[in-house]
């Protein structure tokens, strides 16, 4: 598959490539992306030829968050359609991390909220040196539910908790010190440093690889149960259809500060 | 039963030595040496003057996981003898997991695999900057299946889901950053830093350190027998497989097992 | 509001601070701190638009933990007070979890015994390179128990093994390493550091910030519940009664070596 917004390709050595492909507007999701995503993970979990993934963004930046023009089409919903996005999105970061074959993530530039929540669904991830981290969610007024339980497995519920109420934004050493990066390479550099990976990889048996991910599903317990799935998607759809989200999303269109920051801290 | 393969010491102090003794094959297991070590840490689990245990071994390497001469008879096994194989293996970590006095590691080498699950499994461990570990299983097409609830708590889910597909060798200094060592030190100050910790233990109240461990188990951890007798079946189930016999068979005949492409891109 | 031992002040942005005050006890709880503190975050409960709450120690030293004298007649006392009283201990950290709005520990000096347990069961720790912290109570025949919902989600039963089994005393980089600590600033740095994250949050709709940390609470392992607490107390109740407590508390007031480390 060579157009779309996500695009695939099997090489020789059954490596498959997920490639997200909105550099335009740095990959940023919405419904027909997280839909392509999902199928594609389906499609490379269900291929033989497929022995590992690497899941890449092109452009500048791996992905940067929702896309707006999405976000204020959701504005409008019904709540039975609000909550069918939350499960879209609950459900496509589901699926990306429990797929049953190993995921190699590379990553460019920003990685923000929903980025976070792939790149921390994946299994191993190679980031440059530039390359920024946030878990935005709240600065807009609305819960990051959907990428939580993942980035709390991948970084520890302490960080994440920590990152998610300040919304600081961390490069990538410190994603590196604090475990959602594994490796840091020069930019630009991301397939050189990518290499001995994949060569490891290559020497692992196929099944043992599969049968090793499932594995370290079942006994880690990072498989999203129902239940907290529902409660994810329950509260992540409340919330965005309240009035703070409104405001949040308003602010970002008006280029303005939000009216919940205070006015006499206001640049200018 | 000889006890060769384990030795135990105890001083006045109350500090009980453990010492794996298979120096020749890098302390691997095999299925004596797993039934005289579980057998030796009930000994001094039920002895109420030990405070501290010290688990070190002789050697060059401080283990190196399953024996594969073990590995690869149990092949020959019925489904129901190698299921009771791995669940006495796995029987192993918890004894050693759930000690009631605190354990310490003393890793004076390499650890791999199985290896790795001893050290983890102590409550501190202390080895050498020189000491290298892998998870070694994928590339002969087996599955840390026993270790692993004990490893991947030990290091997080991110790491697991990196060192264990990998199978990849990684030095002290990562050991330590994510959790397998507490220090890592240079030969020479190993022996003066385990006493420390062993005399830090030993100011703090027999009873009060029990009970701690007690809570940080109940509360910490998420290992319960289902986990464990599931990671069991899981290994008796692969190391049948084609897959893992030509994985096993190929590391015996010194050859590249036939998944691995020849002719690469 | 404000006690002798606890004082309370909120600024214009709504930003609360909470200050221990008993420099003389170097900041331990006892019965009537323990009262203070929890009297304060009540009233914080019902406090309309706040932002943030930041836990302080007056003095040189954070919190030095609990009163030996108090846990020892807790503990010498009738089982269904010492259970009571351990609630209320317990009480402080769960009210620091449930409270809606991020929790900020700026440590000076050192946090050791329950003083950790106030820096483990914050959102966000800031210390500073000289601060040092230690799980102590083992020291003492105590079991550290009523941090332990918090500290386990913070620094993993790795790193709980190690630190609470030796009593050691930790840096403030390591104690970042491990997670303990968030950000460590140089001395006299604490100020700076603290206005940068409160700038941060107060960009957060608030809205979205209580109900992230409700979603933290709700993922952590363990999770943050009653059941969870409810160990935690019961533990620390049968901890302080048992006989190491006593002699571990009887040798601190006595001034000698407790009967295991002869």
């Amino acid at each position: 598959m060579t157009s779309g917004v996500v695009l695939r390709e099997i090489d020789r050595d059954g490596i498959g490539t997920i490639t997200i492909n909105r550099p335009d507007v740095r990959n940023a999701y919405n419904a027909e992306l997280l839909v392509a995503l999902a199928e594609a993970v389906d499609a490379f979990a269900g291929d033989e030829e497929v022995r590992v993934i690497r899941l890449r963004g092109n452009g500048s930046h791996f992905q940067a968050g929702a896309d707006i023009k999405w976000l204020q089409a959701n504005a409008s919903l019904s709540p039975e359609e609000n909550l069918a996005v939350s499960a879209l999105t609950t459900n496509t970061m589901k699926r990306l991390n429990e797929c049953p074959k190993p995921v190699i993530a590379l990553v460019q530039g920003g990685c923000f909220g929903g980025g976070m929540g792939i790149v921390a669904s994946a299994d191993i991830v190679i980031a440059e040196q530039s390359a920024q981290f946030a878990i935005t969610e709240a600065r807009w007024g609305l819960v990051g539910g959907p990428i939580l339980p993942q980035v709390i497995a991948a970084i520890g519920v302490q960080h994440t908790r920590r990152y998610a109420l300040s919304v600081e934004r961390f490069g990538a050493e410190r994603a590196h010190d604090i475990g959602l990066v594994h490796q840091v390479c020069d930019d630009g550099n991301l397939d050189e440093a990518a290499a001995p990976l994949f060569e490891l990889l290559r020497k692992a048996g196929p099944k043992a690889l599969q049968a090793t991910k499932a594995l370290i599903l079942d006994v880690t317990g990072i498989c999203l149960s129902e239940k907290v799935a529902d409660w994810i998607v329950e509260q992540n759809s409340q919330q965005r259809q309240g009035k703070e989200a409104a405001e949040g999303l308003a602010s970002f269109l008006e280029r303005r500060m939000p009216t919940w920051y205070p006015e006499d801290r206001h640049d200018g | 039963m000889t006890n060769s393969f384990i030795l135990l010491d105890q001083d006045a102090r109350g500090v009980a030595t453990v010492t794996l003794n298979r120096p020749d094959v890098h302390n691997a297991f095999n299925d004596v040496f797993i039934a005289e070590l579980t057998q030796t840490l009930e000994t001094v689990a039920t002895n109420a003057d030990v405070r501290v245990l010290l688990l070190r071994s002789e050697g060059k390497s401080f283990s190196a996981g399953a024996d594969l001469n073990w590995m690869k008879a149990a092949i020959n096994n019925t489904v129901e003898e190698n299921e009771a194989d791995a669940a006495r293996l796995a029987g192993l970590f918890h004894r050693l997991d759930t000690m009631p006095m605190p354990t310490v590691a003393r890793v004076q080498g390499s650890a791999f695999a199985g290896g790795l699950g001893l050290v983890v499994c102590c409550d501190i461990s202390i080895g050498v900057k020189q000491a290298k570990f892998a998870v070694t299983e994928v590339k002969l097409g087996l599955i840390p299946a026993v270790i692993s609830p004990y490893l991947s708590a030990a290091i997080g889910p991110g790491e697991a889901r990196r060192f264990f597909h990998t199978a990849e060798l990684f030095d002290a200094e990562d050991a330590r950053r994510i959790g397998i060592l507490h220090e890592a030190v240079d030969d020479e100050a190993l022996d003066d830093t385990v006493e420390g910790v062993i005399q830090l233990i030993l100011k703090n109240a027999p009873e009060a350190n029990s009970a701690c461990k007690s809570l940080i188990r109940a509360l910490g951890s998420r290992v319960n027998d289902e986990i464990r007798m599931d990671t069991g079946r899981r290994i008796a189930t692969i190391r049948a497989t084609d897959e893992a016999q030509e994985g096993i068979g190929a590391f015996f005949e010194k050859r590249s097992p036939s998944w691995i492409r020849e002719d690469v891109s | 509001m404000t006690a002798d031992c606890v004082s309370v002040a909120i600024d214009k942005d709504s930003i609360a601070t909470v200050t221990l005050d008993r420099t003389k006890a170097l900041n331990a709880f006892d019965r009537a701190q323990v009262e203070a503190f929890n009297g304060a975050l009540d009233g914080l409960k019902t406090e309309a638009g706040l932002r943030a709450l930041v836990v302080r120690g007056a003095g040189k030293v954070f919190c030095a933990g609990a009163d030996v004298r108090y846990l020892r007649d807790m503990g010498a006392g009738p089982w269904e007070e010492n259970l009571a009283d351990s609630q209320d201990y317990a009480g402080m950290s769960k009210r620091m979890r449930s409270l809606p709005v991020p929790v900020i520990s700026c440590v000076q000096g050192g946090a050791y015994g329950g003083g950790i347990g106030v820096v483990a069961a914050s959102d966000i720790v800031v210390a500073e390179k000289s601060a040092k912290f230690a799980v102590t109570e083992g020291r003492f025949g105590f079991t550290a128990s009523i941090m332990m919902p918090y500290l386990l989600p913070r620094i993993g039963t790795r790193q709980a093994r190690r630190w609470c089994l030796t009593s050691e005393m930790m840096s403030a980089p390591e104690a970042s390493r491990i997670g303990l600590v968030d950000q460590v600033v140089f001395d006299g740095g604490l100020d700076d550091a603290l206005a940068v994250i409160i700038d941060e949050i107060l960009r957060n709709g608030p809205s979205g910030v209580r109900e992230t940390k409700e979603a933290m609470n709700h993922l952590s392992l363990p999770p943050f519940n009653d059941a969870t607490v409810g160990t935690s107390v019961e533990a620390f109740a049968k901890g302080r009664a048992c006989a190491s407590a006593q002699e571990g508390a009887a040798s601190f007031l006595e001034k000698r070596k407790p009967a295991w480390a002869e």
